[in-house]
């Protein structure tokens, strides 16, 4: 009886534990399916250099973000086939990353950290390709 | 501690303004960076066409923007 007693107590202890920490060892928990109006937003406060993003569809469509950015954004995603792009000028710096089926452009004051913005770039474009399955 | 000569104190200044110098040279280069699936970058070479194209992108996207909010903050002014 003690030892059935026992083995509830750790099969429930288990259970608890998986529940509690099961969406941290999800591999698709934290990258959660995003809206293109969320995704804009996240891409803003990437950092603070950050002045505008913009979301595209693959083919450029603009799915948020100023409109008026749009053939701008697509001639820097035309410029070059790599998945992401590092553009900068004395004016600024200019990030732009695609997946499958969305891009995404990030316009920045210089100074901003490549790495952090294009890791975040990377994260929204997961999040809006999971959005879609 | 060794003592520096007037003439090191001298060359140790010309090499603190040469720095200076090369890094806001460096500041106001303009770069293109591709990056591949791994995050792993790459610098493209200035003359390049995809670099002038992206550099020639990128101005007018930063341009864009900077026109965006002036138009932005005039009609906050006029309201």
């Amino acid at each position: 009886m003690n030892a059935v007693m026992r083995a509830a107590a750790t099969v429930s202890s288990q259970a608890t534990f998986e529940n509690v920490t099961a969406p941290y060892s999800r591999p698709e928990a934290m990258t959660s399916a995003l809206t293109p109006a969320d995704a804009r937003a996240r891409l803003r406060a990437l950092a603070p250099q950050v002045r505008e993003a913009l979301v595209l569809t693959r083919r450029g469509r603009v799915l948020a973000g100023p409109r008026a950015l749009a053939p701008a954004a697509k001639d820097l995603l035309r410029a070059t086939r790599a998945p992401a792009v590092e553009a900068v000028t004395g004016g600024g710096v200019v990030f732009a990353a695609r997946s499958r089926r969305h891009a995404a452009v990030v316009v920045a004051r210089r100074g901003a950290l490549p790495g952090p913005v294009l890791f975040g770039l990377r994260r929204v474009l997961q999040g809006l390709e999971a959005a879609q399955e | 501690m060794r003592r520096r000569t007037p003439l090191a104190r001298m060359s140790a200044a010309v090499g603190d303004l040469a720095a200076s110098l090369r890094r806001a040279r460096d500041a106001r280069a303009e770069v293109v960076r591709i990056y591949d699936a791994s995050g792993h970058g790459h610098t493209l070479g200035a003359d390049s066409k995809e670099a002038k194209a992206a550099l020639e992108a990128a101005m007018r996207l930063i341009d864009g923007v900077a026109d965006l909010r002036k138009l932005h903050e005039n009609d906050g002014d006029s309201r």
